[in-house]
């Protein structure tokens, strides 16, 4: 893919990003990033400092659940992130909304 | 340890520390270590690529954003009322200006009234005369004639301290700031916000030639809306409705926090448990003012803002008591139960027969009432004893 989401876009979608990424599996912070580059072709690059924020605060709404896993870099623990069941249903719903917004904006014109 | 190496850590310090300024210790901690591991991490795929252990750290910290903006992001979540209390009071202040009109603009003053006005019904044979209590909230009433022969019905006891605001003086001061506000010959008052919501308010009252509704009512009415809806201030509190405000009461006769803030428990908790207006409020049998020990709670927030504290029952009872921040960032707040634990989740909020009894604190004022929920906050001290 050649070109990249605005940060608009990116920021207005994050949510769904996030808990796409983590549906398969539990992933810490740099882990998930590396995913999203790796999935998308470069496609999604985040700003690294509005990751955390973003996974802390699903974490605080009850979306993503976090478990330590083995050391880290730092010889502390990781902290993983995995959906709840709550994310799984927000998720649902996000992909529902999202797709139903992407068909109407095609009806709109030219796609 | 190097030279290079010493600066090299020194400088991943600064950073973790600004990165992670105003969370509460455990809370840094856990942010600490995380985006520790991250800097590390990436500083490692750096060297790989042939960078030299400083250089790399400098691109890792780089890749990562300013630590200010992270250290924003994580108050936000973990933390916004001390965050705005630091941080950001001079946008908030900047956005309620605007949402006032614009800078220069003086936001509307509605007169209140502190009661419903001991109001007389006098009935000659089938036609009443005098004002008309259209929602009749008097607690007892007199009943005698007058020189006509008329009998008069006088309401005496009037529900207590309150603030009641008149539909004209709310419909002049949200169409001043371009709301489309109306009423009907019935006197029933709508506010067009667009997006077909609207919010509509039936007078509680009539008295000298306009309706009057309580001022609580106009918040929980906007509230069913969704509106953008805020309040500012303990004491002569204003109301942000969309691109609207208005203060409460005059200058010369203010509304205190007293008259205005017990009743909207029920919205505040509704908002804070329940946030989506399509689902029904709280019931007025699901909580009430919480009295008893006097619990004096040292909070982040600004003097004069609003601070609400919720512990519960072990029925399940809500509790709930709303005061001012004092100038030295203090609250006195009433709960019969007399040691607290102040916790930061809803899920927390558990009821305790004996021992400690969780509670929530949440910053009332300046938060959207849409996300009361990012109001909740911990104070320095976790726990409170009553005297």
């Amino acid at each position: 893919m050649n070109s990249q989401p605005t940060p608009d876009l990116l920021r207005g979608h994050l949510d769904l990003i996030l808990l796409s990424i983590l549906e398969g599996q539990p992933l810490y912070g740099f882990a998930i990033i590396q995913e999203a580059k790796s999935r998308t072709g470069g496609y999604f690059e985040f700003r690294e400092g509005s990751l955390y924020p973003a996974l802390h605060r699903l974490e605080r709404s009850g979306l993503l659940r976090a478990d330590y896993g083995e050391a880290g870099r730092n010889g502390k623990p990781r902290k993983y992130y995995a959906l709840t069941p709550a994310g799984q249903a927000a998720l649902a719903a996000k992909r529902q909304e999202f797709g139903a917004f992407t068909q109407a904006v095609s009806q709109l014109g030219g796609a | 340890m190097n030279t290079a190496l010493i600066r090299a850590t020194s400088a991943l310090e600064r950073y973790l520390k600004r990165a992670t300024f105003g969370l509460n210790a455990e809370r840094r901690e856990a942010v600490w270590d995380e985006l520790e591991e991250h800097i590390l991490t990436r500083q490692d795929g750096y060297c790989l690529l042939g960078h030299d252990p400083e250089t790399a750290l400098q691109l890792a910290i780089r890749e990562l954003g300013p630590a200010l903006r992270v250290s924003a992001g994580m108050n936000r979540v973990h933390n916004m009322p001390k965050l705005l209390s630091i941080a950001a009071v001079s946008v908030l202040s900047a956005v309620l200006l605007v949402q006032a009109g614009g800078a220069g603009k003086p936001i509307p003053q509605l007169p209140a009234l502190s009661s419903i006005p001991e109001l007389t019904i006098c009935v000659d044979s089938k036609t009443p005369s005098g004002p008309t209590l259209t929602t009749f909230q008097a607690q007892s009433m007199e009943v005698s004639t007058n020189a006509k022969g008329q009998m008069c019905f006088k309401a005496i006891n009037l529900v207590g301290s309150g603030a009641y605001i008149g539909l004209k003086d709310l419909e002049a001061a949200l169409t001043a700031q371009g709301l489309k506000a109306s009423s009907t010959p019935a006197g029933k008052f709508t506010v067009l916000l667009g997006q077909q919501r609207q919010v509509v308010l039936e007078p509680e009252f009539q008295y000298q030639n306009q309706g009057y509704v309580s001022a609580a009512s106009i918040v929980r009415a906007a509230a069913l809306t969704n509106a953008a809806l805020s309040i500012s201030g303990y004491d002569s509190p204003r109301i942000t409705l969309e691109s609207a405000t208005f203060q409460l009461g005059s200058v010369a006769k203010p509304v205190k926090g007293g008259q205005f803030y017990p009743a909207l428990y029920g919205a505040l908790l509704t908002a804070l448990l329940n946030p989506d207006p399509a689902q029904p409020s709280l019931p007025m049998n699901r909580y009430m003012a919480g009295r008893g020990a006097t619990q004096r709670v040292r909070t982040p927030l600004k003097p004069g803002e609003a601070v609400m504290v919720v512990s519960r029952t072990v029925t399940g009872m809500y509790l709930v008591d709303i005061a001012s921040v004092q100038k030295d960032g203090s609250a006195e707040l009433h709960t019969p139960q007399r040691d607290l634990r102040f916790v930061d989740g809803l899920d927390q909020l558990t009821p305790s027969r004996q021992g400690r009894v969780n509670a929530l604190l949440v910053r009332v004022t300046n938060v959207p009432l849409n996300q009361l929920k990012t109001g909740i906050f911990l104070p320095a001290q976790l726990t409170s004893d009553a005297p």
